[in-house]
């Protein structure tokens, strides 16, 4: 199981929802949220300022991003958490969330590296154990009892 | 006949002799005078005063003695007779002078009057003949050697020149004594026959004079052209030819000239191009004609043979033709056209003068001029064109490029599109039509294809005469001369601010629907998206909802019938947005697919209803089993035309689908037939693949699969095509592309 993902929506349902599918499916064991990219990236920098730091150890493994969020959207967001975080957080996999049918985001999430999934709204319990078997994340849950990272 | 005027002279010294002679004289030629010399001297001087029938001679006289008296007198008078007297003694000298030219001697003491008188009678008879004799021989030379004709005696065996004339010296540049060491054969190169074994022509003299041909040469090389003549003579007692030149070299000149110059008449005017030469008389009778074409249609030149030469034209014309060929009798040179038949020839006639300047007959050509004339009426139909076409002709002497080319020619519809007349624009150049509002880079353009030589075509802004701006779109080509020099440029200009406009109207009209277009795409992406979120939570909801712990059954039944509603929107939703995909995604991804394991796939798929409808299915893909298709399209397709046909299969039969495949060159085509409902066409022809089109009162048709499976197809560059009866059923055929 992984120990913690973050959930990047505008929608309190989704959130909600998110959070009770996952712990459901049991794929995390804590979700943590935010309403939009620019509280992502607040998250995020928590762990590298040097007041009231956070351990990076509490750092999330897999961020589920919306696309279409005010303030600042999917895309912006992973722009400038490529920029700032990813080289320090080299294990973090980025999964969009997105009831989009813009052919433009499909093609457009293909570019990046860290993106390793697309799942089209709802996210379900299905979607996640789909999501269990691939390949990035398929060793957060291996039997093995003594692998419980 | 002598008696009156008979001469005789006696020189004597012995008078005894003489007037025995005298009397023997009297005795037998009583008329004739006789005079007396006694000497040598004495009888010159008579000589020399009188004229004598005879001479008697005696030979020993005192100042001469014996044959020196007779060469003096006999040299004195050459003409007369002599008759020498002489003593027994001497009868070897007086033999000698008979020799030398005495005509007799007599023998004084032998002799009686009527033997001297026969012997006068003799001498003088024989001196007659003698003399006739001697002059025609002399005449004879005389007719050789001045002969104006060059002429030999030649050796029969050896053909040596054994006499030469002066004519022959002229002519041949050689010496008699040259001459004399020559034989024929040097100066005769060629022969009628080939020389023999001894290098000798065989110059024929038996029966008739010959006359024959010959090729000589003057001592300094120049050829002669010659005819000979030759016949036997006898030269001191030898066989000889007698050999007279003709010296036709000239005449050979002359007679090759002629030849060659008819000869050059017949070529000329037997190919006498698209036309005829003719000859013809005082009364226009054909005298002579040839040629490549005549004025009557395949005919040769001997059909025209003594005919009049008006008679070949029809009647209404034969006048004219007559009229116009008098005239050349009086002296005159006419040209004239006949037509007639489709047909126009240019004859051209002209008189042949006689030396003596009358005119008896003329030569005429005649040329068919049909297809000159029928090109001339061409090019002014051309030339009507350019005259009256609607658009701008203008033609420019090719010159510097940068002063541009002077105008020598342009159209009324220049006048008319610009304002310039033709008087007021040739000689100029184009750039009077230019302004500020000239695009200078059009203007390059054009420059830069002229310096090349290159055809242009070019739109520019253009002035009138009055400054009224114009859209000039101009065709600029150059016409070159043979040596591909370009010497003209004709440009071909239209007015079209009209269209120009247009075409701004248009363009803004498709730039505004552009981005309307991408607005209303951007607003659908966007209606979705927001449709979807909520949806989805709903459906996420639903998922997560434990229906079992609901203990109100009303409850129960809401929540039951709100979850329904929301898998039905949600359906809608993402069918409307399946479309929206295919529409908007022209670059699908094509694969080559199985059919037969596709269909499997998406039967399988509907297994359940396959089995409960008891659907029979007879499918062959063996004729063309693979297919150029997006595979979520096919699969789409398969199952969308499935499921219609369980959907709307006949209640009374059993369902049966026929499905196949048929190969052509370029396509594929799908054959999808059912025995269901069908499909009344004649009513829904036009709408069958609209959008949220329904034609059965079915629960579940939303009228959207045949349009999702029509756009998908088109998508893919294929078509779909129907044919249903209704009660009997209905055939899909789609119609795949084929790669090459």
């Amino acid at each position: 199981m992984i120990k913690k993902v973050i959930c990047i929506d505008d929608d309190q349902i989704t959130l909600t929802l998110c959070d009770l599918v996952i712990k459901k499916a049991k794929f995390a064991d804590a979700v943590a949220t935010s309403k939009h990219g620019k509280e992502g990236l607040n998250y995020f920098s928590a762990f590298f300022q040097k007041k009231d730091k956070i351990e990076i150890s509490e750092a999330p493994q897999l961020i589920f991003l919306d696309l279409n969020m005010p303030v600042m959207n999917g895309w912006d967001f992973l722009e400038e958490y490529l920029m700032k975080y990813a080289d320090r957080l080299p294990d973090v996999k980025v999964v969009i969330i997105s009831s989009t049918v813009n052919p433009e985001d499909f093609s457009r999430a293909n570019r990046y590296d860290i993106v390793i999934d697309f799942i089209s709204k709802p996210l379900t319990v299905e979607g996640l154990e789909d999501l269990m078997q691939n390949d990035h994340l398929s060793h957060y849950f291996t039997p093995d009892p003594t692998d419980t990272n | 006949m002598q008696h009156s005027s008979f001469h005789v002279l006696v020189v004597e010294d012995n008078m005894g002799d003489f007037v025995l002679v005298n009397e023997y004289l009297e005795e037998t030629m009583p008329q004739a005078e006789v005079s007396h010399a006694q000497t040598l001297r004495q009888a010159i001087t008579l000589i020399e005063q009188h004229q004598f029938n005879v001479i008697l001679l005696d030979l020993s006289l005192p100042d001469g003695e014996g044959i020196t008296s007779f060469h003096e007198v006999h040299s004195k008078a050459i003409q007369v007779p002599i008759i020498v007297l002489t003593g027994l003694g001497n009868m070897d000298l007086a033999l000698e002078t008979v020799k030398q030219g005495a005509q007799d001697y007599i023998v004084k003491d032998d002799t009686n009057p009527a033997m001297l008188a026969k012997s006068i009678q003799y001498a003088v008879e024989r001196k007659k003949i003698f003399e006739h004799l001697k002059a025609s021989e002399e005449q004879y030379k005389y007719l050789f050697q001045s002969n104006p004709l060059p002429m030999w005696a030649l050796c029969k065996k050896t053909h040596h020149f054994l006499m030469v004339n002066d004519a022959a010296i002229e002519q041949y540049g050689y010496t008699e004594s040259e001459f004399l060491n020559m034989r024929l054969e040097d100066v005769c190169m060629a022969y009628e026959c080939s020389p023999d074994n001894e290098g000798l022509f065989e110059l024929k003299t038996e029966g008739n004079i010959f006359l024959q041909e010959a090729i000589h040469t003057r001592k300094n090389g120049q050829r002669l052209d010659v005819e000979m003549v030759h016949h036997n003579i006898v030269v001191e007692h030898n066989a000889a030819i007698l050999v007279v030149v003709y010296d036709v070299t000239e005449q050979k000149k002359a007679k090759q000239l002629l030849r060659e110059s008819e000869q050059m008449f017949r070529t000329i005017s037997e190919n006498f191009p698209n036309g005829a030469v003719a000859i013809l008389d005082r009364e226009l009778k054909y005298e002579y004609t040839a040629g490549k074409e005549f004025h009557v249609p395949e005919v040769d030149s001997s059909y025209f043979q003594n005919s009049i030469y008006t008679a070949h034209f029809p009647v209404d014309i034969q006048a004219n033709v007559r009229e116009n060929l008098e005239k050349v009798f009086d002296g005159e040179s006419v040209v004239f056209e006949a037509t007639y038949d489709h047909s126009s020839y240019m004859i051209s006639a002209t008189p042949l003068f006689e030396p003596d300047n009358s005119i008896s007959k003329i030569v005429l050509a005649s040329q068919n001029i049909s297809r000159q004339k029928e090109e001339e009426q061409q090019l002014r139909l051309l030339e009507s064109v350019i005259t009256n076409t609607n658009d701008a002709i203008v033609i420019s002497k090719a010159s510097n490029v940068s002063v541009g080319h002077p105008i020598v020619y342009v159209n009324r519809a220049f006048t008319k599109m610009t304002g310039y007349t033709a008087e007021e624009i040739i000689g100029k150049s184009a750039h009077i039509l230019r302004g500020d509002a000239t695009d200078d880079e059009q203007l390059a353009k054009l420059r830069d294809s002229e310096e090349r030589g290159d055809p242009c075509e070019v739109e520019v802004l253009n002035y009138k005469k009055d400054g009224t701006r114009f859209w000039c779109q101009f065709t600029v080509v150059p016409v070159c001369n043979v040596n591909g020099d370009c010497t003209h440029w004709i440009s071909v200009q239209r007015d079209v601010s009209m269209r120009k406009r247009n075409e701004r109207e248009k363009e803004l009209l498709i730039e505004e629907l552009t981005r309307t277009n991408i607005d209303l795409r951007q607003f659908s992406y966007i209606t979705s998206h927001n449709l979807r979120a909520p949806l989805s939570n709903l459906l996420g909801i639903i998922r997560l909802l434990d229906v079992s712990t609901i203990t109100d059954p009303m409850t129960s039944l809401l929540v039951e019938n709100f979850k329904q509603s929301t898998v039905q929107l949600n359906e809608t939703v993402n069918d409307l947005i399946n479309v929206l995909i295919i529409k908007n995604n022209v670059n699908v991804k094509k694969e080559k697919l199985d059919l037969t394991k596709t269909f499997e796939k998406v039967a399988k798929s509907v297994q359940n209803m396959i089995e409960e409808f008891d659907i029979s299915m007879d499918i062959d893909f063996s004729e063309a089993n693979e297919l150029d298709m997006n595979r979520t399209y096919l699969e789409s397709i398969l199952l969308n035309l499935l499921t219609n046909a369980i959907k709307y299969r006949s209640q009374e039969v059993r369902p049966r689908l026929n499905i196949y495949t048929r190969k052509y060159v370029d396509s594929v085509r799908l054959y999808f037939g059912d025995n269901g409902l069908g499909i009344d066409l004649d009513r829904y022809k036009d709408r069958i693949f609209g959008l949220y089109q329904r034609f059965h009162d079915h629960s579940d048709s939303k009228g959207l699969g045949l349009y999702i499976i029509n756009s998908q197809i088109t998508a893919m560059g294929g078509s779909i095509e129907v044919k249903s009866k209704v009660g009997k059923g209905t055939t899909f055929i789609l119609t795949f592309k084929r790669e090459s």
